[in-house]
Parts: C-alpha cells; sequence; structure tokens
C-alpha cells in the first residue's frame, strides 16, 4: 500500500536499524506505556463520571496543565516531524511566518479565551455550538459548529492514525504492521477517554508536552555540538545560506506580507477557532489563569520553534541536502547524532504528539455530535447520563471511522485536512459578534460562513479563481475575507440580537472582564 | 426532530438601543493597548522589509530568526501589558472578581 507522502514522517528504511537493537527501542516505548497507563490510572481516580467532569474536568484545569494541553493538542506527530521537513525546503522564512502566527494567536487566546471562559461559567457551556447556537438563537449556525467539528477532527484524527500507525512500524523493527498499529493506537487512546475525560487527556498532555520539549532540547544540544557551536549549524549551508536564511527563501514563496498573513491566518484558524483549544477555555479554572497560559505558550513555542524545529530544519539540510522526503529529516538526524536510545526517545515523542492530538480531537468530535446535534436537534430532554454514554458510543464509532478511512483512502486525508482547517475558521466571524460586536445579526451568522465555506470549496475544486493566491493557504484567506466582509455588511442591513440575549452575553463579559 | 430557529420568531431592537458600554472599540487604557499591537503589526512588517532580507548573523543566529524573535518579545510585552491593566481594573472593583 502507498502512503502519501506527507504522512510517512519516518523513513521505513529505520525499521531495518531498529530491528538490530529491538530490546532498547522496545523498553522505551514500553516504559512511555506503562507511564500512558499510570496517568490514566490516576485520571480515573479523580474522573467522577459525571458529563461536566468529562468534557471540562469541572472547570478546573490549572494553568499549566492548560499550557501544556493546548500545545500539546496543536502540536501533532505530523508537525513534529513535518515542520523541520518544510524548513529543510522553504528555509527560515517558513518558521518565521509560524512564529508570527503564534505571536499573534497569544492575545487573540486570551482576548476570545477570558469571554468564553466567562460565558461558560455564567451559562454552563461546554461546546462552541452551546455559545454560537445560543446566542443566535438558531441550529443552523449550531450545525455550522458540528460540521466543521466533524470535518476537522476526523480528518486529523485520520491522519494521526495513519502516520502513528507507520512511527510504531518503525518503532517495532516492522513487527508491527501498519495497520495494527493504527489499530493499536486508536484502541489505547479509546481507553484513556472513555475512563478519565478530559482531566485525564489534559494530564497525558502534560506529560507528552514535557517530554517533547526535554527531547528538543537534547536534540539540540547534540546538533550544535557536532556543527561545532550556534553558527557553524548556518554557515555549514554554504552556499545557500543566503537564501536560506532569509525572506523570501530559497523558493522565493514568502514575501513579508505573505509571511505575515500565512502565519496570523493559519494559525488563527488552528490555534483560536480549534473546538479542542476552545473547550480547553471553559475547562481552565480562572479567567485570570489565562494571563499566564497566553504567556507561556508564547514563550515555550518560541523556545520549540526556534531551538527546535529551526535547528532541526537547518541542520538537516546541511548534513542530507538531497533527501527523497524532507519529512525524514528529524528522525534520521535523531539517529544520526544522538545515541540509540535517546533517539528512540526521540520517535516515541512522536508517537506521544500523535496520542495526545488524537485523544483530543476524537473527544471533542464526540462531545460536539453529541451535544449540538443529536441532544439539540433530536432529544432534547436527553438525561446527563444518557448524554455521557452516548459521547463514549460516538468516540468508539468515530474511532473504527477513522481506522477504516485510513486503510481505504489515505492519500484524501492530507487535502481534507487543509478543507477541514478553513471550515474551522469560518468560525471565527460568529465567535467575534457574540463576545465583542452586539451588532452582529442571525443573518449574518448564518449568510458569512455559508458564503466563505462554499468559496473555500471552489477553489480548491479550481470552479473559482483565488485572488489571493498563495502556494501555502489554498483559499483560505479569500475565504476568510468573503465571510468577514458578508458577516459585516448583512449585520448592518439587519437588526442585532434582542436586548435581553445582548445582556446575557456581552452585558455579562463587560461586567466580569 | 426539534429544530430550532428562535431568532425568527425574537423581538429585535433597534441598533441604537444597543448600551454604548458594550461598544467594540475600547476605551481608556484598553485603547492603548490595541494601538500598541497595532504598532508592532507595523514594526514586524518593516522589520521583515529591511532586516529580514539581510543575509546576516547576529550572536550566530540568522538576523531574520533575531527578527523573529524580537516580534515575539514585543507580544509578550503586550500580554504584560493586558496583565497589568486587568490587575489595576480588578483592583479598583473587586466585587467582580468575587464569582471567580
Amino acid at each position: 500500500m502507498s502512503w502519501p507522502p506527507i504522512l510517512q514522517i519516518v523513513p521505513p528504511g529505520l525499521a531495518e536499524d531498529i530491528s538490530s537493537h529491538l530490546s532498547e527501542t522496545l523498553t522505551v516505548l514500553l516504559f512511555y506505556l506503562a507511564v500512558l497507563g499510570l496517568i490514566s490510572y490516576l485520571a480515573h481516580s479523580r474522573y467522577t463520571g459525571e458529563l461536566s467532569d468529562y468534557v471540562t474536568a469541572s472547570r478546573n484545569l490549572g494553568w499549566v496543565v492548560s499550557t501544556l494541553t493546548i500545545l500539546a493538542t496543536i502540536w501533532s506527530g505530523v508537525a513534529l516531524a513535518g515542520f523541520p521537513g518544510t524548513v529543510h525546503g522553504l528555509g527560515a522564512s517558513f518558521i518565521s511566518s509560524v512564529m508570527i502566527g503564534l505571536a499573534v494567536s497569544a492575545p487573540l487566546i486570551l482576548y476570545f479565551g477570558r469571554r468564553i471562559w466567562i460565558l461558560g461559567q455564567e451559562h454552563d457551556f461546554h461546546t462552541p455550538g452551546d455559545l454560537l447556537g445560543g446566542y443566535y438563537e438558531s441550529d443552523t449556525v449550531r450545525l455550522y459548529t458540528v460540521i466543521a467539528s466533524l470535518i476537522f477532527n476526523l480528518a486529523y484524527t485520520v491522519a494521526q492514525l495513519l502516520a502513528g500507525g507507520i512511527v510504531l512500524n518503525v518503532l517495532s523493527g516492522g513487527i508491527l504492521p501498519v495497520e495494527l498499529g493504527m489499530l493499536i493506537i486508536a484502541v489505547v487512546v479509546l481507553i484513556h477517554i472513555t475512563t478519565t475525560g478530559i482531566r485525564g487527556i489534559a494530564w497525558l498532555d502534560t506529560f507528552n508536552g514535557t517530554l517533547i520539549l526535554l527531547v528538543l532540547a537534547a536534540f539540540v544540544v547534540f546538533i550544535v555540538r557536532d556543527a561545532g557551536g550556534v553558527m557553524g549549524v548556518f554557515t555549514g549551508l554554504g552556499d545557500l545560506q543566503a537564501a536560506h536564511t532569509t525572506i523570501p527563501g530559497p523558493r522565493g514563496i514568502f514575501t513579508p506580507l505573505q509571511t505575515i498573513v500565512f502565519g496570523t491566518v493559519f494559525v488563527a484558524g488552528t490555534c483560536v477557532a480549534s473546538p479542542a483549544v476552545w473547550v480547553r477555555m471553559y475547562a481552565i479554572r480562572g479567567k485570570q489563569a489565562l494571563f499566564r497560559v497566553a504567556f507561556a505558550y508564547l514563550v515555550i513555542m518560541t523556545f520549540v520553534h526556534v531551538f527546535g524545529t529551526y535547528f532541526i530544519g537547518t541542520y538537516g539540510r546541511v548534513a542530507f541536502p538531497d533527501i527523497e522526503n524532507p519529512d525524514f529529516i528529524s528522525s534520521l538526524l535523531a539517529f544520526e547524532f544522538m545515541p540509540f536510545v535517546l533517539a528512540s526517545v526521540f520517535l516515541v515523542a512522536i508517537l506521544a504528539a500523535i496520542i495526545s492530538t488524537t485523544d483530543s480531537y476524537l473527544h471533542i468530535l464526540a462531545v460536539t455530535v453529541v451535544r449540538d446535534l443529536i441532544r439539540a436537534v433530536f432529544v432534547p430532554d436527553m438525561e446527563k447520563s444518557r448524554e455521557l454514554k452516548l459521547n463514549y458510543l460516538v468516540i468508539m464509532l468515530a474511532a473504527g471511522m477513522g481506522v477504516v478511512l485510513a486503510i481505504l483512502y489515505p492519500g484524501f486525508i492530507t487535502p481534507l485536512a487543509v478543507v477541514a482547517g478553513g471550515v474551522t475558521m469560518q468560525l471565527l466571524p460568529p465567535l467575534f459578534g457574540a463576545v465583542a460586536w452586539p451588532r452582529a445579526s442571525t443573518e449574518a451568522a448564518i449568510i458569512g460562513p455559508a458564503a466563505g465555506i462554499l468559496v473555500l470549496v471552489g477553489i480548491r475544486l479550481n470552479l473559482l479563481p483565488d485572488p489571493f493566491s498563495s502556494p501555502m493557504l489554498p483559499g483560505l484567506v479569500a475565504s476568510l475575507v468573503v465571510n468577514c466582509l458578508l458577516f459585516v455588511l448583512v449585520s448592518y442591513v439587519t437588526k442585532p440580537q434582542p436586548l435581553e440575549k445582548i445582556e446575557a452575553f456581552h452585558g455579562v463579559i463587560h461586567r466580569k472582564l | 426532530m426539534n429544530w430550532n430557529e428562535g431568532w425568527r420568531q425574537a423581538k429585535r431592537p433597534h441598533p441604537s438601543e444597543i448600551p454604548e458600554e458594550y461598544a467594540l472599540w475600547p476605551a481608556g487604557t484598553d485603547r492603548l493597548i490595541v494601538v500598541y499591537f497595532a504598532a508592532v503589526f507595523l514594526l514586524t512588517y518593516l522589520g521583515l522589509e529591511y532586516l529580514g532580507t539581510q543575509a546576516v548573523l547576529v550572536a550566530g543566529l540568522p538576523l531574520l530568526m533575531v527578527v523573529t524573535i524580537g516580534v515575539s518579545f514585543l507580544f509578550v510585552v503586550g500580554l504584560l501589558l493586558m496583565a497589568y491593566r486587568s490587575k489595576r481594573h480588578s483592583r479598583s472593583e473587586p466585587s467582580k472578581e468575587s464569582s471567580e
């Protein structure tokens, strides 16, 4: 079976090297699984088995756990291996763009997060659909959040399962078939989510995030040592140094404007409007904690991307200039410059990132489908205990569907994931209206995102031209601009929400912020 | 099936009835923070345009990376300003925090 290149994040040839040191690699893998089991056990002992605890951890997550769970959720295994691969090809301009986007997202997380937290606390909201459907009094708007969550979370879950199956296959020295690897990850994640809820997910994310940070730090020490100092990492590029370390980069893609727009739009979509991040805003212990979360998030991300992703990708270009697939760079470098056990830990860290993303996305997928579709539309008087059981059922179905899709349609996932990110971003204008702009109307919240999604799909299918053409963001900027313009225009020609609704949202925010 | 489009029956006000204090454009120190971030955006663009194109290493790092770290630093300062403003605000009106 041929896997799409972007998801083949570790070289298959590594399996042969690993098979000659299998006992060491398996020890590392088993140790990680043992820690995972211990975290599950501890989180299960705190789990009350109630819906509120399952979805929002009884709104009691501290700022350290909240920061690391947001980081680990955003930071997928594909990104951990894929970003250095992109740096290998596009140079510093790419990582500069990503970092500017992350910097922009920090105040946005703070701005939207505090408002989302206040409304969640005041009205007992659990999902994006609770907030948007509640403010606009529309199940059409609520349905948008379900569609966005379904497409986004399923596409990324399938991508993670595929990548995870490949990593497990390599880690086991080729003994475990990729399909079995995917199944194992799905089962492990299922058990973890259904026995611990979001608290267990957040605790595991905290461990995984810490593991990734430590391994990356060690990785960079070995790279700098091999290069003979920090400067050696860049002078080693030789003739390529000028193009690789400046904008617009070796391929001339990143003009200053493209650098800022790509970062801001891409990150706003994945960090702020992501349903999994949104639910974590409800789960944080207090709104003041969000200052620490935003601060720590930005500082850690800056450290990781400059001294992790950027150094690995750049030195990968020095050590392996003509590699067949740039996504192999991080794992090849790890086994080239680090001791074997530490390199195995790096592969396990990729697996950890995959598990963190998968459990978060499956959890929120089930929560939104059950609460905002089944409960809101079909069974409005559903008891909370039944809603919780239905969540377990939907998670099992979604995980099963994820494995089947990963096996049957692996090549379809990458293009779908790009569209999924674009669909999710269309929720930003309605969110802005619900928490910051009382002039927004329901008509605008229905028409704007619908038009944005149509433009996105039209551009992706080559039915419409892309006026903001960018190889990194096909259709995303154009669809968001159309959405925003229509949202404002339609709001101005229609009436705002009832005064009591404005009071219940904007009034509460104004008083409690 | 219970499809709810309650907004169609709701009594919706004239926009002028929306309380002025809920306006989008912030007042006082909040306005300064918005201006600060807008200025940082402008500086980011100028930094990329005029410094990010220079193939120079500063303290071992490419100048583009130094500029990018500088942008992150300016955003961190912006976050600290927001935190400071929030702290002052909550001190002046302590009752608002009691619900936390």
